[in-house]
């Protein structure tokens, strides 16, 4: 039998009782419909929202916290010789690791820095304390204007008294006579996402999208190095220094603002000692794309150090438990569905068994009429999984819609929750047409293997 | 995979001498249902060109006899019978599923007592279902033109397009004669094919077997009813699963 002949009895058959395989094809598409929308949504929160929050392929290593973390003898090594620090020492060993692409200190400021500026937003200058830490540069891939995430003060700077000695932009650091641009600062798109969230929601202040994040590129506010305004603690010989905001990066700190690491040093070693310009906050680790974080983590661990618990393993572990539950439910209603399927075969077998030794007599071999039936579940798996698709596809749309509409903006709110990947898609196709290949190929054996004179005289 | 069959695909030119030839040989055939023995040590010989009745009252196995003639009493594994049964000088019982469905599929017409069309396709798809399970099927032109030949042929020209539903029984066991002709069998197997027509319609299809008899087809027809038997060329009669009176092939 060639496959056009094949197709074409195959359609008569499947068209000859259309309601027998509309139902067969519901069967399917309920079970793949809650299949498909649980792990679109699975995956969308994965990748929309918990990847933008939580970034799996990075840790943050920190000095250890407590003597739990450390287990016994590092709290006893604690007690006697005081807590690890991270320092360049650990970073070697971690830059050796085969697992590790690149390791990135940060340092928090370790003295008060207060600043103002925000009139391009708000219309007047916000005065608040300022916490603001230092990144390696090398660690900022995303692009930024309008100056680059640099340190800029170098010994080849012009030597000025004011700032009309300097270059169009830069201005001059009277209390070293040196000229510099501005300090390049980047922020996380997390305060942009709590800002847009709630800050601007409370105040009736516009919203920073990713085109206004953009336009404020550029925009520029004053800090004031060892001053506070909540504190009266005073650190060092006050001075103020220009800041300017040059992108948006997910390698700034969480809440603040992040400077290139070379500042916070130099600022540090002035107004905290030089202790506190040696000992990093936090080391940032990225892996290599494939590898798993998990050895990484075992090492931090032995060296007594370490992971900053940010909520990502919890909230992974919360998606991927949901996932699972539907998943688990999703499955029954599939093993309902394919026992629907080989009831339905057996029942149409039976039914049809004078037509199968009919066609056996006229020259269809076993494998001819294999080949029919199984095809006739091949297409009840395919209707099913379009059908299944289609619809949890317009229930997706359906509660995207309504988050749109009836949802207050948070942060993080993602435009679609859901994302069928072109994996997922396939997946649940061929998934589909497997599960009824399984409900079919019991009774189409049983079918071809009847003997035609049997299938003939069946009563 | 089954091996590909070797038999011919075409039809065979009908013989000139029939006595010479032996289409069909059965020899010590044997076969049971379960404690039941049907068939009891058959040996018939049928000739090309031949018009056989295999007569006898119900349950003496003559329709489980037609149908290991005509290969339809197949199992995988091994013989459903014991015996042996040529067709055409090929033992059966020897063939894999694959060469017993092109045989059955070129050299074998079957007509039924209950015409078993599929009512969901036309006369005229009827006709051409064989041609679906060919080896190496016609083309769409030629299966069209030689069904529509067929059909013609047992007078259904114009109920191409019918669906069996819409069709007498006398029609419909038409139809069936016309699937059975579309490759121009070597053998016609007919199992009570006058069993549910009223009188004159089944003097039609006698008149019709016979006519392709006088063509040089060689048939086989299980029947009870005398009319239909004497229309043959020779009756072959069996009483629980034997052959009790059996006439000789014709010189």
């Amino acid at each position: 039998m060639t496959s056009r002949q094949a197709g074409s009895l195959l359609v008569r058959s499947l068209w000859r009782a259309p309601r027998a395989f509309a139902l067969s094809v519901f069967g399917i598409a309920v079970g793949i419909s809650v299949l498909g929308f649980f792990l679109a949504l699975s995956l969308g929160m994965q990748k929309r929202v918990l990847s933008r929050i939580f970034p799996t392929d990075r840790l943050e290593v920190v000095p250890p916290k407590t003597s739990v973390d450390q287990g016994a003898i590092g709290a006893l090594g604690s007690l006697l010789g005081g807590t690890r620090q991270l320092g360049d020492d650990f970073i070697a060993t971690l830059r050796a690791h085969p697992d590790v692409l690149a390791v990135f200190p940060r340092m928090k400021v370790a003295f008060p820095v207060r600043g103002w500026g925000g009139e391009r937003i708000v219309g007047r200058p916000i005065y608040t304390d300022l916490p603001i830490d230092g990144i390696d540069p090398a660690a900022v891939s995303e692009a930024t204007s309008p100056w680059a995430f640099k340190d800029y003060v170098s010994d080849q700077n012009p030597f000025c008294t004011e700032d009309k000695n300097c270059p169009s932009g830069w201005y001059c650091s009277w209390d070293i006579n040196k000229c510099e641009p501005p300090v390049p600062v980047i922020v996380s798109p997390t305060i942009l996402e709590f800002y847009n969230g709630s800050f601007a929601r409370m105040y009736g202040l516009p919203k920073i999208s990713g085109f206004l994040a953009n336009q404020l590129r550029g925009m520029t506010a004053t800090a004031e190095l060892g001053k506070s305004f909540i504190s009266r603690r005073e650190s060092g010989k006050p001075r103020q220094r220009k800041l300017v905001l040059v992108g948006v990066s997910d390698r700034a700190q969480p809440f603040g603002l992040t400077v290139p690491l070379p500042y916070v040093k130099r600022w540090n070693a002035e107004y905290a000692g030089g202790g506190a310009a040696q000992e990093y906050s936090s080391l940032t680790v990225q892996v290599r794309p494939g590898r798993s974080v998990t050895r990484v983590v075992e090492l931090v661990r032995k060296q007594g150090y370490s992971i900053e618990d940010n909520g990502a393993e919890q909230a992974g572990l919360a998606v991927l438990l949901m996932t699972a539950l539907f998943v688990l439910v999703s499955l029954s209603t599939l093993v309902v569905a394919t026992l629907n399927v080989a009831h339905t075969f057996f029942r149409a077998i039976a039914e049809r068994r004078h037509e199968l030794g009919v066609m056996r007599a006229v020259g269809a071999s076993q494998r001819d009429i294999l080949v029919l039936l199984l095809g006739e579940a091949v297409c009840i798996g395919i209707g099913g999984a379009v059908v299944g698709l289609v619809v949890s596809w317009l229930a997706a749309l359906g509660i995207d819609f309504l988050s749109k509409t009836a949802l207050p903006d948070f942060p993080f709110k993602p435009t679609s929750y859901f994302w069928f990947a072109p994996e997922l898609v396939v997946g649940l196709l061929l998934f589909s047409v497997t599960i009824c290949l399984l409900g079919a190929l019991w009774p189409a054996r049983a079918a071809a293997k009847q003997s035609p004179a049997e299938a003939l005289t069946a009563k | 995979m089954p091996s590909e069959p070797s038999i011919e695909t075409t039809a065979q030119p009908r013989p000139t001498d029939r006595a010479t030839q032996d289409l069909i040989t059965v020899s010590n055939l044997r076969k049971r249902f379960g404690d039941t023995e049907v068939l009891r040590g058959i040996d018939l010989t049928i000739q090309r060109g031949e018009m056989v009745a295999l007569t006898g009252r119900s349950g003496s196995g003559k329709s489980t006899l037609l149908h290991i003639i005509g290969g339809l009493d197949y199992r995988q594994g091994g013989q459903s019978y014991q015996g042996k049964v040529e067709l055409m000088g090929r033992d059966l019982g020897q063939l894999t599923d694959a060469e017993l469905s092109a045989l059955r599929n070129r050299h074998i017409g079957f007509v039924f007592q209950a015409f078993h069309l599929l009512s969901h396709l036309s006369c005229l798809d009827n006709v051409l279902l064989p041609n679906a399970f060919a080896h190496e099927p016609l083309s769409k032109a030629d299966a069209e033109q030689r069904a529509m030949l067929a059909l013609t042929r047992v007078g259904l020209g114009d109920k191409r397009r019918s669906r069996p539903s819409e069709l007498s029984g006398g029609q419909k066991q038409r139809v069936a004669i016309a699937r059975a002709l579309l490759f121009r069998p070597t053998l016609l197997l007919c199992d009570e094919p006058t069993g549910n027509l009223d009188d004159y319609t089944g003097q039609q299809i006698i008149d019709l077997f016979q006519e392709l008899h006088r063509d040089g087809l060689t048939m086989v027809l299980v029947t009870h009813e005398p009319r239909v038997a004497q229309a043959t060329t020779r009756r072959v009669q069996l009483q629980s699963g034997r052959i009790v009176d059996k006439e000789e092939p014709a010189p």
